[in-house]
């Protein structure tokens, strides 16, 4: 099989499949997982629109990768916002996303242009994340919650988070780096294995929908 | 300065993989720790619950205690010292003028003691088994006109050999309930009957009075507190049909951990 296939087509495709649960689910969504269902969709789009952009119309789509880390943060926040019970006027979450879109900008202007591949961004997305979904589970740990942790969604989208944005931390920070010293076969490995990650998370946020109930 | 012969790609793929194992490592204690965290709790939780059955046996046994002494105490000692008193006052005041009528008050008062005493502690109960103790409390319940008391024992022989803990239990369970027929059910009939269904042996209770409406908000008054408590201690598992107009019937299942005791 052509990797490029399993990387370009299977992947991006499989986002599908927890949509499709989440909306089956729809109505026994928790509102977190209503948030997380927002993300998956967005993810769809941008990733539908990233292929058309570069496959049939040869355009550079670098600048969908920069808006994609924005909404990504910024619906992730939401998400961990509603995970958290915090209120509306809450501080942390006004000023983080804003301090990252200021910073995205800064980015874009003057250290990677929006036709390169936005890597400081994705680093530090990636840190604000994985700090996120570690709060989740510090919070479980000492939290004293009867509910068996193999039943709740959270933890499957926490799980889904924490193992995508770990393993792809690396991957985010020497990507600009490994385009320009890997051969196109050793860079196409990375990034299959890029598109594992995403696919896992896409299953553990399935099996999350799954398990939510009435 | 030394040149650098490294393979990116290598150096790249093994952080990806050793930043994803920390990962998926660290999932895989948390998910371990919450579970000896659950287990921990739910020990805990039966811990509790084993306590309060303990204690509740316990409460119910020193109960019993208490209640036969108090039995004996009243038939051996108050009981004995009017039938004495009752001799004295015989030969004393046989020759009196007069022969003032002492002697129904006395009986009445022995009567009484008696079945005070009976009635805090069962005396054929441990002696001759519990169709014995049964047949005795119906007859104090069968006053003529009043109530009429069936009884059907088709377990024979081994409802005597349930042990004394369950017999005990029994007994006070089909006393409570009689006793609740006789002032609140207004009935004219009362079944009790024992059999064995399944392997398990099976007490049915039943009268036809006037029910009781089940009400969800409805809680349990003192009297059925105290059945419920007496079968849990026994580990019996019992079932009611009750309705306005009705009757009631009570089920009550030795199941097989109380019947291993036959």
């Amino acid at each position: 099989m052509d990797s490029k296939y399993f990387m370009g087509v299977i992947v991006p495709l499989s986002v599908l499949l927890p949509i499709f649960i989440g909306i089956i689910k729809l109505k026994a969504l928790l509102p977190t997982a209503r948030i997380i269902l927002w993300y998956l969709f967005v993810s769809a789009i941008l990733s539908a629109a990233s292929v058309i952009m570069g496959r049939y119309f040869h355009e550079n789509n670098m600048p969908l990768v920069h808006l994609y880390t924005v909404l990504e943060v910024l619906l992730f926040t939401w998400y961990y916002k509603r995970l958290s019970g915090a209120s509306k006027t809450n501080v942390f979450y006004i000023v983080l996303p804003a301090a990252f879109i200021v910073l995205c900008i800064i980015n874009a202007v003057f250290f990677q242009s929006i036709y390169t591949y936005s890597s400081y961004t994705r680093s530090v997305e990636a840190i604000i994340l994985m700090m996120f979904a570690l709060s989740y589970f510090a919070k479980m740990a000492t939290g004293n919650s009867e509910k068996k942790v193999g039943k709740q969604p959270d933890f499957y989208f926490n799980a889904g988070i924490f193992l995508y944005f770990s393993g792809a931390f690396m991957l985010f920070i020497f990507s600009n780096f490994i385009a320009a010293n890997l051969t196109k076969h050793n860079f196409l490995i990375i990034w299959n294995i890029h598109a594992a990650l995403l696919l896992l998370m896409y299953i553990l946020f399935s099996i999350a929908f799954f398990k939510c109930k009435k | 300065m030394q040149k650098v012969t490294d393979n990116i790609f290598l150096l790249v793929l093994f952080a990806m993989a050793g930043t994803f194992i920390l990962a998926a490592s660290f999932i895989f204690f948390f998910i371990k720790y919450q579970r000896r965290i659950n287990l921990q709790k739910e020990a805990m939780q039966k811990a509790e619950l084993d306590y309060g059955e303990q204690l509740l046996n316990a409460t119910l046994l020193s109960q019993e205690e208490e209640r036969k002494r108090i039995g004996r105490d009243l038939h051996d000692d108050v009981g004995a010292s009017l039938s004495n008193l009752k001799m004295i006052m015989a030969q004393n005041i046989e020759a009196a003028p007069g022969k003032p009528e002492y002697k129904p008050l006395i009986d009445k008062i022995i009567t009484t003691v008696r079945t005070i005493s009976h009635s805090l502690s069962p005396p054929g109960l441990e002696l001759f088994g519990l169709e014995y103790a049964l047949h005795e409390l119906f007859d104090s319940f069968n006053a003529p006109g009043a109530l009429h008391l069936n009884f059907e024992n088709e377990l024979g022989e081994q409802l005597d050999s349930l042990g004394n803990q369950t017999s005990l239990a029994l007994f006070r369970v089909i006393q409570e309930l009689l006793s609740n027929t006789v002032k609140h059910a207004g009935a004219k009939n009362v079944l009790v009957k024992c059999f064995v269904q399944n392997g398990n042996a099976v007490v049915t209770y039943q009268d036809d009075g006037k029910g009781i409406a089940a009400t969800a908000s409805a809680k349990p008054g003192m009297g059925m507190q105290n059945i419920q408590a007496r079968l849990k201690m026994i580990h019996a598992a019992s079932e009611m049909a009750t309705a306005p107009g009705g009757g009631f019937l009570i089920k009550i299942i030795l199941q097989h951990k109380a019947a291993a005791t036959i």
